[in-house]
C-alpha cells in the first residue's frame, strides 16, 4: 500500500509504504521534512484536501540543499508520507500535484477478489 | 512431505527444498518444482509469466481443486521443451507447480503429475472455513482488503462521494438473515451507530441463493447521517453478506451497483463444501 502520486516536474520524491495511524503521525511528518537537513527554515504548514476529499497536511520548508515540501495524507486509518525536494521556482505546481494523490491499496499488484485472479 | 510423495512419478526422487519440494529425475532436463505459500496473491497470468520468464498470451484453464480452492493450469510446448504449470490459490497465498521436460515421451506424465499436485494435494486450509467467493467487482472502484478476507470497495471520488461496498467472506453455515442483520447492527453500535429508520427486510433471490435485504438510516457518533443497505444471501451450505454504505444522495445508482454485485455472486459449490462426499465429483471435475 502506498501513495499514488505523479509529479511531472524535475523534482526528487521520497515516499514509502502507508503506515497505520498512531499518536506519532505529526512526529513522522517532522522527521520527514528534516530528512538529511541539518538546518531548516520552516515556511508554512497547510491543511488541505485532495481532489478526492482526503485530508492532508503540507509542511513547506527551506534547507541548504533547496526548497522541500513534505506531505502527510490521512487515508482512513492509514497515513501516507511524501517528501518533495525541488527548485525554488515550481512550488505552486508541486503543491497542486500533491492534491491529486490517492491511496494505492494494492501496492505491488496484489489482487483483492477472486475475479481478479483470472483476468 | 509424505502426502506429496504419494504423487511421485516412477523413476523420480523427492527432494525437500527451502521453497517447498521438487521431484527430480535422472534426466536433468526433467523436473517438477513445487513452491509453497507464495505471497501476495497475484493474477494467474502474472504468476505464469513470472515462472516462464517471458510474457505469454497462451490461454490458461480455470479449475477448482478437490478442496474447493480456485486454481489455474497452463500447458506450454515448444519444439524443444514441454511443460505444465499450475497454481492453487489459498486465502492469502498460493502454491505454484512448475514441471518441464525435453523428453516428449515423458511430457504426458509430467503434465498429469503437475495437474494432480495442483488440484489434489491439499493446501491444508480446511474446507469448512470462512472464505472469499467469486463476484464481479464494481468497475472503476478502488478496493482495500481488511482482516485478510473482507474487501471494501470505494466508489470513484471517495471520500468526497462517501459510498462503499463491503464484501464479507462467506460463512460455512446457513445463517438466517435476521441473525446476520442483528449481528451487523450490534457491531455498528460499537461505532456509535443509532438507527433512525429501517425498510424491509425484502426478499431477494439471486441465482441459487435466497435471502433478504434491509435498508437502514441512522447516525454515527459524530452525527453524520448514514444510509446502510445489507444483503444477506444463503444456500443450504453457506451465507453471503454484502453491505452498502452511502450518504443517500445517489441512492438509486448505489443500490443498482450493490444489486449488480450481489447478482454476480457465484456460490461456492456445496458439493465441494462437504469434504469426503465431494471427492468423486471433485476428481471428475478436475480430470480433463
Amino acid at each position: 500500500m502506498r501513495v499514488a502520486l505523479s509529479i511531472p516536474l524535475p523534482v526528487r520524491i521520497t515516499t514509502g509504504p502507508l503506515v497505520a495511524s498512531s499518536f506519532d503521525d505529526d512526529a513522522l511528518l517532522e522527521t520527514l521534512v528534516h530528512r538529511n537537513a541539518s538546518e531548516l527554515v520552516r515556511e508554512a504548514r497547510i491543511d488541505a484536501r485532495t481532489d478526492d476529499g482526503y485530508s492532508f497536511t503540507i509542511v513547506r520548508a527551506h534547507a541548504a540543499s533547496g526548497q522541500r515540501i513534505a506531505a502527510m495524507y490521512r487515508f482512513g486509518a492509514w497515513r501516507g508520507y511524501v517528501l518533495v525536494e525541488l527548485g525554488d521556482d515550481c512550488a505552486a505546481e508541486v503543491e497542486a500535484a500533491l492534491h491529486t494523490a490517492t491511496p494505492d491499496w494494492r501496492g505491488d499488484g496484489e489482487v483483492h477478489c477472486i475475479a481478479e485472479l483470472f483476468e | 512431505m509424505l502426502l506429496a510423495s504419494l504423487y511421485l512419478p516412477d523413476g523420480a526422487r523427492f527432494e525437500a527444498l527451502p521453497h517447498g519440494f521438487a521431484f527430480v529425475f535422472d534426466d536433468p532436463t526433467t523436473r517438477i518444482d513445487v513452491y509453497e505459500r507464495l505471497t501476495p496473491l497475484r493474477r494467474a497470468r502474472e504468476i505464469f509469466d513470472g515462472a516462464l520468464g517471458v510474457p505469454t498470451t497462451m490461454p490458461f484453464r480455470e479449475h477448482t481443486t478437490r478442496d474447493g480452492e480456485h486454481a489455474a493450469l497452463l500447458g506450454v510446448a515448444s519444439a524443444a521443451r514441454h511443460g505444465m504449470l499450475g497454481i492453487a490459490f489459498g486465502d492469502d497465498s498460493y502454491r505454484l507447480v512448475v514441471g518441464h521436460t525435453t523428453d516428449v515421451g515423458r511430457a504426458g506424465e509430467i503434465a498429469t503429475c503437475v495437474r494432480r499436485l495442483t488440484l489434489e494435494l491439499p493446501l491444508g486450509l480446511g474446507n469448512e472455513r470462512r472464505r472469499r467467493f467469486r463476484y464481479t467487482p464494481p468497475a472503476g472502484w478502488r478496493s482495500l482488503t481488511r482482516h485478510g478476507l473482507i474487501t471494501e470497495w470505494f466508489a470513484p471520488k471517495f471520500p468526497s462521494n462517501p459510498t462503499m461496498i463491503t464484501v464479507f467472506p462467506s460463512s460455512p453455515m446457513r445463517e438466517l438473515p435476521s441473525r446476520a442483520f442483528d449481528r451487523n447492527m450490534h457491531e455498528m453500535r460499537w461505532s456509535g451507530f443509532t438507527e433512525i429508520s429501517r425498510t424491509g427486510p425484502v426478499a431477494l433471490d439471486v441465482r441459487r441463493l435466497h435471502g433478504e435485504e434491509i435498508q437502514l438510516v441512522g447516525t454515527w457518533r459524530d452525527g453524520v447521517v448514514a444510509h446502510i443497505d445489507i444483503v444477506v444471501l444463503h444456500d443450504n451450505a453457506r451465507t453471503y453478506v454484502v453491505r452498502l454504505d452511502h450518504d443517500g444522495t445517489r441512492t438509486a445508482e448505489n443500490r443498482a451497483t450493490l444489486h449488480a454485485l450481489a447478482a454476480s455472486i457465484q456460490p461456492i459449490s456445496s458439493a465441494l463444501s462437504h469434504g469426503a462426499s465431494a471427492g468423486t465429483r471433485a476428481v471428475d471435475h478436475v480430470v480433463d
